[in-house]
């Protein structure tokens, strides 16, 4: 072999990592599998110190300040997998310029999560387009709208459309699906630009090998359009985003990862069950990726009954399921304790992964924080508490994590037919 | 615990055991633990496999 500068270097980093590569398969075995054809099962968190949101209020900091701790106490809970948010905003602040101190972040964070044996899912994240399309006070909103985190400002296209919500939710917005609709449209070139956004991060990640794949887009939204349109739109995106991936790695002699796809929102909170045709690629590295909020956010559907559901869509794109997201948000854990239980026996009943909503959340995260600045909450929990200052205060949601860290399966050979969780004491 | 699963060649397959209850007791059908390896919260087990196959994670 000849090595010439850094070539070797990179070489001989792929072949020493190979066996941690995954992939997935569609068709009558559809699995996450590992190089030894083992059926892989993930289970984690989402994970969002890299998000790029609406301030509320300039003294409560939106997110937790990073610390490798986090993934090793995820570790120790038997997590093998993080969802990575990250924001486009911050990767390409003004366009065609890219933002190489965060893509080193994501990078950065990225290797200390797989340095504790964590697969990364690595997510385009957005919620309600941007954190540009807040209210104004000179709109006199009834309803006001709170930025969120998606977009950059220059990509946040919305021409004269209301900043105010229709009826409190966010993504009823017109300034939002507006801004969506301009995404469809490829309005300016902005849907281009997303992809080539995504390229580089891909660009700066894909030779570590413990990189499960991309979540492409997190819950898109549709414009204003006939609904089939935008879903032929969607998926056509996806298409496109996946091509420009696979390129990315090919040119760069990189490793090939999973892509992961979602459906629309609308399925969280409205009976619009909104996903893309089930032809929109011949991709096989591929995982159907949808949200699960029943008897959470929404009670149109029981948990099971949503499970059973997506997994119908899922059985048509003939693709593994992994569940993004879900999660529970009593402030007294204690009274959801029944509910994460359910959704754990759903889980084991199909032998699925996912990523619950989310380890950790600031008080001043938009998600928390009211429009005006104020917050009802010293402290918030969803699996370590935050307090104000973004600081972890030493307490954990044991009752969560007791449902999270049960016994399971990493890696099975052959064809699993059957799991269950059954606790004997024989001693 | 309990898994079941069908294969047509051997192999390990690899299970996390959290540590609440103290250590396990793994054992099954066509199934042999190979190692128990203790990590920080838990175990990891390695479980030797042929078959159709069935593996048990008591306390």
């Amino acid at each position: 072999m000849v090595c010439l500068f850094g070539s070797c270097k990179k070489e001989i980093k792929n072949v020493e990592s190979q066996s941690r590569l995954l992939h997935a398969e569609r068709g009558v075995n559809p699995g996450i599998y590992d190089k030894e054809g083992r059926y892989i099962l993930l289970r984690g968190a989402n994970y969002n110190v890299l998000g790029d949101y609406w301030q509320g209020n300039p003294l409560l900091p939106t997110t937790k300040s990073y610390d490798i701790n986090d993934f090793k106490m995820m570790a120790a809970q038997g997590f093998n997998c993080v969802r990575l948010i990250f924001n486009w905003s911050a990767i390409e602040p003004t366009k065609g310029n890219y933002d190489r101190a965060y893509i080193d972040r994501i990078r950065k964070v990225t290797d200390d999560a797989t340095s504790q044996g964590l697969y990364v899912l690595l997510d385009m994240h957005q919620d309600a387009w941007s954190k540009f399309t807040f209210s104004l006070p000179s709109d006199n909103c009834e309803f006001p709208n709170k930025g969120w985190d998606g977009a950059p400002e220059w990509a946040t296209i919305y021409d004269d459309a209301s900043r105010c919500t229709l009826n409190g939710g966010r993504e009823t917005t017109p300034a939002v699906f507006h801004s969506f609709q301009s995404l469809w449209d490829n309005r300016e070139g902005i849907q281009d630009a997303l992809i080539a956004s995504w390229v580089e991060v891909v660009k700066a990640t894909a030779d570590n090998e413990m990189v499960l794949g991309y979540d492409i887009f997190n819950e898109p939204s549709l414009g204003y359009k006939n609904v089939n349109e935008e879903l032929y739109k969607l998926g056509k995106f996806y298409k496109r985003t996946i091509e420009a991936i696979r390129n990315a790695e090919k040119s760069n002699n990189l490793p090939e990862h999973i892509a992961f796809f979602e459906m629309g929102i609308s399925w969280n909170g409205e009976p619009i069950p909104s996903f893309v045709f089930p032809e929109f690629t011949n991709e096989q590295n591929l995982v159907f990726a949808p949200h699960n909020y029943f008897e959470s956010i929404t009670y149109l559907l029981t948990i099971e009954q949503g499970y059973e559901a997506t997994n119908i869509f899922n059985n048509n794109y003939k693709t593994h399921m992994f569940m993004g997201e879900w999660g529970f948000f009593d402030s007294n854990p204690e009274n959801d304790k029944s509910k994460m239980k359910r959704f754990a026996k759903m889980e084991d009943k199909y032998l699925y992964g996912s990523t619950i909503w989310q380890w950790s959340q600031t008080p001043g995260d938009p998600h928390a924080i009211n429009f005006d600045g104020t917050t009802p909450q010293q402290t918030s929990l969803h699996l370590i508490e935050l307090d104000q200052a973004g600081q972890f205060t030493g307490n954990i949601n044991t009752v969560f994590l007791n449902v999270l860290s049960r016994n399971r399966p990493l890696a099975i050979v052959g064809k699993p037919r059957f799991l269950k969780r059954i606790l004997t004491m024989v001693k | 615990m309990k898994l079941k699963a069908s294969s047509g060649k051997a192999g390990i397959t690899k299970l996390w055991i959290n540590r609440r209850y103290g250590t396990p007791i793994i054992d099954g059908k066509n199934s042999t633990l190979d190692k128990l390896e203790s990590v920080e919260g838990g175990f990891i087990g390695h479980v030797k496999v042929d078959g159709d196959y069935e593996i048990n994670v008591n306390y």
